[in-house]
């Protein structure tokens, strides 16, 4: 399922990037702006279109159920062709949800409609990292594109651990047939444990028959067990040895309810039966974790061994992948998916990814309690619960309503005050990107493994459009104070832009019309600077490109002036050209490649015949006037002797783009003289070649 | 009003810049010392309470550089014409010259056709009848002038200042008729275009 992405850079120069469908999937619910490189902010992926949110613009495509695979190929042809749907974010008036359909209104053409489907994303995120590491970044990592990428999207999982996942290709299309096929998320859950149980039941087997042959040969001094054990008692532990015993409990299957310090108050009935099947196992499973402690440098490379069998499950490596996430965010103990969401997931943890290390594991008990309370106030609670986890989440309010009495009362402004931050964040991410069924944990990877570094630039830019914008269910508009906001500051700069006008007003207060007089030219002035010249500075840009083209015209000028360059040629008057070399003025042309502007460029050439008649006033030369036919002369010489880049072009471009009132007058004169005097030169060469 | 472009045209050897300098400047001489001017200049004219600035553009006259004379017609809405009377191939060449501005600038120009050095009467070549002829059938205004004697001059530029009014004049209403013939010339591209496509497309089926 191949899909290309088209991703502008910040200088405006758009690139391809071959993506598998996993990363363009996973680019939807991200933003890379920040991260330097690509300006994609989001790509939505409905039924029938595909929508790529950039920097500038909107981009859409169509395409069909069936032929998604033969899409990439569309979507090559289209871009080439240059028939790609484009519209500026300045024609967009507004984005809004209407009965799971996306609409996007404009501010002059008639809105346009997709159908939204939320699950075909959600169900494929899985085959996303697979499809990546396999295919791409693995096996090519000469490309550094690649590797920044990599390091940007997956910082938090070493290379390793995605090397031999899934090995053949035909088990990779079963399993997003799976996913795609399954409609009620319910059903999709429960399959998911049981595959996880029979898996384990596998894993443990195996380990079993290994460790047997494991502990005959391995010795292990008494004195350190009892060290590492009274550290294990301890409560407060450092960060540090939090991590490598994570690190240490992950790569071992994770053991579903066993080993969690708090998540033992509070357990559904259906878990308890079974634990209560597997409480042996579990037993089993402490020794050998404790094990594991015990003896870190020799059991971690037993580990790497068989990482291979491990972490060819999707659900296994699912649920190993969000403990590391969780793990190294909150500095806890976690030991499984479910485990989380029944004891240790609290709002905070969701809206605050990024809590502090500092607290201690009493402070966290305690915070988790004060935060269990909140879950009372639904509204919020509400807000924060998205589709598919509503269902897991609706057992924590059971468990919640039986602990309110026992529970001191969290005020909400407190509260508040905390997650104000993040909350903008998560409501931003769900509104900016037009989703309402976003799962909570997939916002929470996503956020650890793009934004896994406090970056408070996109923090800055969300808090932005929350100040901008107003919403209202799922539509959201520019605030009203925002528009008003603009005025004042409009005022203001007006105000300071045309001090200096009013200024003439009150010094001209008897003299109505030579303030006006004076006032009209500045304003001139000021309209030239603002809209007239960087029109010209644009146009210049393509005139640069297009000089390129007239390279030849140039060089048959340079060649001409090599070979040919003699009195006779030219026929330049002798007495002119014999006494006097011009140096003044053909030092002055030489400004022309510094000069952007025509009119600039124009004014050089009229300085130059001035140059050139006070030259030949100050000799008192007995010549007969100073007609054209010596200017065209005089500039001939002038124009061979010096070497100047884009000569003809320099001339063209100021005859085609100076405003015609100056070529009627002084100015246009010499121009006109310059200009017969190149294409003489130019008729000569063409005719010699 | 705003400036206008005036070009002098004619052969080498004609006297255009001589003209130019008695009307601008006032001044002649024989044997032309030190008189350095850009060979531009700007004059107002009075005419009927009402001026005129005539930017007058003395252009090169030699063979060699007459091919790109054509740069110097754009824009201009009056061009004089010299001849010399002892000349008569002057003459015979205004037709060249005129060939050339109007493919440059149109019909649309205000004509004058002045024959110099009418002082030498002995040496005279060129007979007034067929400078008038020629002026009738271009729909110029012939002129007989003297640039030596300053004979004629000023009363040419001002004849020229008023046609050049007058032209302007009628110009400056008529923009959306311009409008509508350019409109006009589009439906017939347009008109043509189709009758093209249509036998294009015959041939093809």
């Amino acid at each position: 399922m191949l899909i290309t992405i088209y991703s502008t850079n910040l200088h405006g120069t758009s690139k391809k990037i071959d993506y598998k469908m996993a990363v363009f999937l996973k680019l939807f619910f991200t933003s890379l702006e920040p991260l330097g490189f690509i300006v994609l902010q989001r790509a939505i992926f409905t039924t029938k279109h595909i929508l790529l949110f950039t920097s500038n613009s909107i981009i859409f495509e169509k395409y069909t159920e069936k032929n998604f695979e033969l899409l990439h190929r569309q979507v090559d042809n289209n871009f080439q062709k240059g028939s790609f749907q484009q519209y500026s974010y300045s024609d967009v008036c507004q984005i809004l949800i209407d009965n799971n359909k996306l609409v996007i209104k404009f501010q002059k053409s008639q809105p346009i409609s997709f159908e939204h489907d939320s699950k075909l994303y959600i169900a494929n995120e899985l085959s996303i990292r697979c499809d990546l590491f396999n295919k791409r970044f693995v096996n090519n990592e000469s490309n550094k594109e690649n590797m920044l990428i990599r390091k940007a999207i997956f910082p938090a999982i070493p290379k390793k651990h995605f090397g031999s996942f899934f090995e053949n290709e035909k088990e990779e299309k079963k399993k997003i047939l799976f996913f795609n096929n399954k409609t009620n998320k319910e059903e999709l859950f429960q399959e998911l444990k049981e595959e996880l149980e029979s898996y384990q039941k596998k894993t443990r087997n195996k380990k079993k028959e290994k460790e047997s042959s494991f502990e005959n040969g391995s010795e292990i001094s008494e004195e350190e067990e009892e060290e590492e054990e009274d550290e294990e008692k301890v409560e407060n532990k450092t960060i540090l040895q939090n991590r490598k015993e994570i690190k240490l409990l992950d790569k071992n299957n994770l053991s579903s309810g066993s080993g969690s310090e708090s998540g033992n108050e509070t357990k559904d009935k259906n878990k308890n039966e079974k634990e209560n099947q597997n409480d042996e196992e579990n037993e089993n499973e402490k020794e050998k974790e404790n094990h594991n402690v015990n003896k870190k440098g020799r059991k971690n490379i037993n580990i790497s061994k068989t990482e291979k069998d491990k972490f060819k499950d999707v659900h296994d490596f699912f649920n190993r992948y969000f403990v590391l996430l969780t793990s190294k965010c909150q500095n806890k103990k976690i030991h499984s998916f479910d485990e989380y969401l029944k004891n240790d997931f609290t709002i905070e943890n969701y809206l605050n990814p990024f809590c502090d290390t500092s607290e201690t594991s009493e402070e966290i008990q305690n915070m988790n309690l004060e935060n269990n309370n909140t879950r009372s106030n639904n509204t919020l609670h509400n807000l924060s619960l998205t589709g598919n986890n509503k269902k897991n989440n609706a057992d924590h309010n059971h468990k919640d309503n039986n602990k309110k009495s026992s529970v001191q009362k969290y005020s909400f402004d407190e509260y508040k005050k905390k997650i104000s931050k993040f909350e903008f964040f998560n409501c931003s991410f769900r509104y900016n990107l037009c989703i309402n069924n976003l799962d909570f944990f997939q916002i929470k990877i996503i956020l650890n493994e793009i934004i896994f570094q406090k970056d408070q630039s996109i923090f800055n830019t969300i808090i932005e459009f929350y100040k901008n914008f107003s919403i209202e269910g799922n539509n959201y508009e520019r605030k009203k104070q925002f528009i008003l906001n603009n005025k004042k500051k409009l005022l203001e700069r007006i105000i300071n832009n045309h001090f200096s006008e009013f200024l003439i007003l009150l010094k001209y207060k008897y003299n109505k019309n030579k303030a006006r007089r004076i006032i009209l030219k500045i304003i001139n002035d000021r309209l030239i600077e603002l809209l007239v010249i960087p029109q010209y500075t644009k146009l210049i840009k393509i005139f640069d490109s297009k000089s390129k083209f007239e390279k030849e015209k140039n060089n048959m000028i340079k060649e001409y002036f090599k070979n040919n360059i003699t009195q006779e040629n030219v026929k330049i008057p002798v007495k002119l050209i014999s006494k006097l070399k011009y140096k003044n003025a053909r030092n002055y042309i030489k400004k022309i490649c510094n000069v952007s502007l025509p009119i600039k460029k124009l004014k050089i050439f009229s300085k130059i015949g001035d140059l050139i008649t006070q030259e030949v006033e100050n000799q008192n030369l007995k010549i007969s006037s100073l007609n054209t036919d010596a200017y065209i002369s005089i500039f001939l010489y002038i124009i061979l002797k010096t070497d100047i880049p884009n000569f003809y072009f320099h001339c063209t471009y100021t005859e085609n783009f100076v405003d015609s009132a100056y070529l009627k007058e002084k100015e246009g004169f010499f121009l006109v003289n310059i200009l017969t005097a190149v294409n003489y030169i130019l008729n000569h060469a063409s005719i010699e070649n | 009003m705003k400036k206008q472009k005036v070009v002098l045209l004619g052969k080498g050897r004609v006297g255009k810049t001589s003209i130019f300098k008695r009307f601008l400047q006032n001044e002649f001489h024989d044997n032309e010392v030190t008189t350095i001017q850009p060979q531009y200049l700007e004059k107002q004219v009075k005419v009927n309470t009402e001026k005129v600035t005539l930017s007058i553009w003395d252009t090169a006259g030699q063979e060699r550089f007459r091919g790109l004379n054509p740069l110097f017609y754009r824009n201009s809405k009056a061009a004089i014409m010299v001849y010399d009377i002892t000349d008569q191939e002057s003459l015979d060449s205004l037709e060249d010259w005129l060939a050339e501005l109007k493919n440059q600038v149109g019909h649309k120009i205000v004509l004058m056709i002045v024959g110099n050095k009418s002082d030498l009467k002995k040496k005279r070549q060129v007979s007034i009848e067929d400078a008038e002829n020629l002026a009738k059938k271009v729909g110029a205004q012939h002129f007989c002038v003297s640039a030596k004697t300053g004979e004629n001059i000023d009363e040419m530029f001002h004849e020229l200042a008023k046609r050049v009014m007058k032209f302007v004049k009628e110009n400056k209403t008529p923009l959306n008729t311009t409008k509508s013939r350019r409109n006009f010339a589009l439906v017939n591209e347009d008109v043509e275009t189709k009758k093209k496509k249509k036998k294009n497309n015959d041939g093809c089926c």
